[in-house]
């Protein structure tokens, strides 16, 4: 879901600039007030994986691919702010040394899956799990994370057709019905990934 | 939030796992392409920088996989070191 350079008119991509350097300001401030230097390598290593796992695309419906976008992940393990952060590095580097998403759209990208698909999701993963009646966290996980990809496409559809792009009524529920599916790899992903951490090492994760 | 440097040379090795068989990846348009290409707006699309390994490839190297296997590996080391660098710092000031 990476905004390439073009698909955003000028007050679009600008606003997107504004609005995530406001929100990573904000996120980094946090993120300092929790950093010892033990959870550095932890989000290094968060950084690390969730670049990696990107790369893997998998197949949806017919003639189309997705990608874990890990935001909730990352939100899950080390809290909204600090996965905030570790995502929009992410995004800083695909963008500068991989090509993946545009200069000028970065801005929007790193607010559709950085601030809205983790900070955002993350706190309807935790009303979700305050909701669901069991002890697990893993449902809530589920659909927060499977949330979390629907949303971010729901907010890059809107961009899209502020920018003229497309109208609206096309481009957002295109831009749903594809990634409704996509979020279901990211769900199926992240609880497998967060399930095998709880199991093995529940320490690393974050605790409010 | 505690990690030993085993801890943190596992999920190392398992980014570098993941990224060195990156070329297994479905090649196929992702949501955002697809949707582009159907409704007609993906000849927006225009190239502001050049960067250094686009589209996940090592420059230089015919055999795909093996350039995918490369770029993926560089990019998980460069994100590693970018993530820890700039928190040190941040730590710091």
């Amino acid at each position: 879901m990476h905004i390439p350079d073009g698909f955003l008119s000028p007050p679009i991509f600008a606003s997107g600039w504004l609005l995530s350097l406001g929100v990573l300001g904000l996120a980094l401030r946090k993120t300092r007030q929790i950093l010892q230097d033990k959870t550095i390598p932890l989000m290094g290593v968060m950084a690390a994986f969730i670049f990696a796992a990107q790369m893997l695309n998998f197949p949806v419906l017919g003639g189309t691919s997705g990608h874990l976008l890990g935001g909730v992940l990352a939100a899950a393990m080390l809290g909204p702010f600090a996965g905030c952060v570790v995502l929009s590095l992410v995004l800083i580097v695909q963008c500068l040394i991989f090509q993946d998403g545009g200069l000028t759209a970065l801005g929007a990208n790193i607010f559709n899956m950085a601030i809205v698909g983790s900070a955002f999701s993350y706190y309807f993963y935790v009303i979700l799990k305050k909701i669901i009646p069991v002890k697990n966290p893993l449902p809530a996980l589920f659909i927060a994370s499977w949330f979390s990809v629907v949303a971010a496409a729901g907010c890059c559809a809107v961009e899209l057709a502020l920018s003229g792009a497309s109208l609206l009524r096309i481009v957002l529920p295109a831009m749903l019905l594809v990634h409704i599916f996509i979020g279901i790899g990211e769900g199926i992903i992240t609880v497998l990934a967060l399930g095998f951490i709880l199991r093995v090492r529940p320490d690393l994760i974050y605790k409010k | 939030m505690i990690m030993d440097k085993r801890g943190i040379l596992i999920g190392l090795c398992l980014a570098l796992t993941l990224a060195v068989f990156s070329f297994l990846a479905c090649e196929a348009p992702d949501g955002l392409e697809r949707v582009a290409q159907d409704k007609n707006f993906i000849g927006r699309a225009a190239t502001l920088i050049k960067a250094p390994l686009r589209d996940y490839l090592f420059p230089g190297i015919s055999n795909g996989k093996i350039a995918a296997s490369l770029a993926g590996a560089l990019g998980v080391i460069t994100v590693f070191l970018l993530t820890t660098g700039l928190l040190k710092i941040l730590r710091r000031r």
